[in-house]
């Protein structure tokens, strides 16, 4: 298992890394998902043994790896520049680090053969890698990457130069690789969808920290933040203060959220509006008089975008709300929602 | 694609754009983005890490026009014996009419003997340049891409 213990790093005066820990288990596939220069490629290049840490600690089963050089940790990398000599063929590409490591000849020929197998590249072995294309270039870069048996793989943006429907289809086959090789994992990447397909665990780092880990479903039910919520997309954030009576006002209406918080009095909450799961009501059941006596979960927008999105269409409203609703309204029409607590969640 | 010469020039300038070292090598391999030649090494010798450098080592260099490296396998100039990989972090190689390659070294290097072991070399001699905030970020990826191409 891969202990990190409470990595501070910093680069030139600015602190990059604040006491990050965590675990990464045999089997276990961990996405660090955040914003470009949240610190995830320094974590990898710590990790790996290719930048000391400021202060903290990397370990592999109890053991401190501070005395132990990268190429003796066991850990592989895989960047988005798919880093293959171009030179060499596949099956050359793939041996280089087992030649490197003394395996006999007989030894690399089996390791090369079965490895490609998985990534199914085994006709390819004697195919030029400038002759691949993308996909299959980074394919190759994971058998290179997988061919030591290492311990530990580490993915940088892997997937960051390839075109939508190729990504989606290696994302699938990098899962399965995954899941079979039983190898343990950690995924660096900007892109939530990437992250949450991914992922036995994501750990969200912002600024340097680790601000949620879970297990996807986990970590989008609960973000636990208004910048995570945000960063995941997962809805809109609305401004509100705590009634004397009862529920959260907020400039479009009243809202009842789900909350575990204890909150007085006029008390400032930021809320997050799942977009989806609101029902379409008839208009003049409610009428949208911040302060007033409207009743909680309901309120009025006008519409002012309305896109596609596959089995329902995205309503912009001029409330800056957005929700997905089943049947397009018309563009210019004032529409009243109505939203069940489940739906909406305190956020602080 | 133009005809490659087989001789080819190889220019080296420091980040200010000084020329350090001109010589020439025997195209071996010509991609895309990168250009494989052969030279022999010529110069005293040069002790790296563990291993000596002689005159008439033969190296076969990879210069990337898309890479912030170049990589220059050595092999001793007797024994077919392979010493390791001396590694320049620099700015991509520029192709000059199929007949000079240049490139702008930006002091740090990697070497790494031919058990896997890395040695990052003129660490100092980086941080004293003067460069830009983007041209030492490329640099430093490009040396933690190129380590990891030998782990």
């Amino acid at each position: 298992m891969l202990e990190v213990t409470n990595i501070y790093k910093s680069y030139e005066g600015a602190l990059l890394l604040r006491g990050i820990s965590f675990n990464v288990a045999v089997g276990e596939t961990i996405c660090l998902l955040g914003a470009s220069g949240s610190g995830k490629s320094t974590l990898l290049r710590i990790i790996a043994g290719l930048e000391s840490t400021g202060q903290g600690q990397i370990g592999w089963d109890g053991i401190d790896l501070a005395n132990v050089p990268a190429h003796r940790r066991g850990f592989g990398l895989v960047f988005q520049d798919y880093a293959l000599f171009p030179h060499m063929n596949v099956f050359e590409n793939v041996a280089f680090g087992l030649k490197m490591q003394g395996l006999s000849r007989f030894e690399t020929d089996q390791r090369v053969t079965s490895v490609l197998e998985k990534v199914n590249l085994a006709e390819f072995k004697q195919r030029h890698v400038t002759d691949l294309s993308g996909g299959e270039q980074q394919r190759v870069a994971l058998a290179r990457a997988l061919a030591p048996n290492p311990h530990l793989l580490m993915f940088d943006e892997p997937l960051g130069a390839l075109d939508r429907s190729l990504r989606e289809r290696l994302m699938e086959d990098l899962r399965t690789i995954l899941h079979t090789t039983g190898v343990a994992a950690i995924y660096v990447t900007h892109d939530q969808d990437e992250a949450f397909k991914l992922a036995d665990r994501v750990l969200l780092l912002h600024e340097g920290e680790i601000v949620r880990s879970g297990r996807p479903a986990e970590v989008w039910a609960e973000p636990g933040s208004v910048w995570a919520a945000r960063f995941l997309d997962l809805g809109n954030i609305l401004e509100g203060s705590v009634r004397a009576n009862g529920g959260i006002e907020t400039m479009v209406g009243i809202f009842n959220p789900s909350c575990g918080h204890k909150h007085s009095s006029g008390e400032k909450v930021s809320l997050l509006v799942r977009p989806m799961g609101a029902l379409r009501v008839a208009n003049g059941s409610h009428s949208n008089v911040p302060g007033g006596a409207g009743q909680a979960g309901l309120f009025n927008g006008r519409v002012v975008d309305v896109v596609f999105h596959q089995d329902r269409f995205k309503v912009q409203l001029d409330n800056h709300l957005y929700f997905f609703l089943p049947e397009a309204p018309s563009i210019g029409e004032v529409i009243t929602l109505q939203l069940s607590p489940a739906r909406i969640q305190c956020l602080s | 694609m133009p005809v490659m010469k087989p001789i080819i020039t190889v220019v080296k300038r420091t980040a200010d754009g000084q020329e350090v070292l001109r010589y020439t090598g025997v195209v071996m391999q010509h991609t895309r983005n990168s250009i494989i030649l052969e030279a022999s090494f010529n110069h005293a010798d040069v002790q790296v890490a563990q291993s000596t450098l002689r005159q008439g080592d033969r190296f076969i260099e990879t210069f990337y026009t898309d890479r912030w490296y170049n990589i220059m396998e050595i092999h001793d100039r007797q024994a077919d014996r392979l010493k390791g990989w001396y590694c320049n972090i620099g700015k991509p190689a520029v192709m000059d009419a199929g007949a000079e390659i240049s490139y702008v070294d930006l002091a740090l290097d990697l070497w790494v003997a031919p058990d896997g072991t890395q040695t990052v070399l003129d660490e100092d001699e980086f941080a004293a340049l003067d460069l830009d905030a983007e041209t030492r970020n490329k640099a430093r990826a490009a040396l933690a891409e190129l380590q990891a191409l030998f782990l």
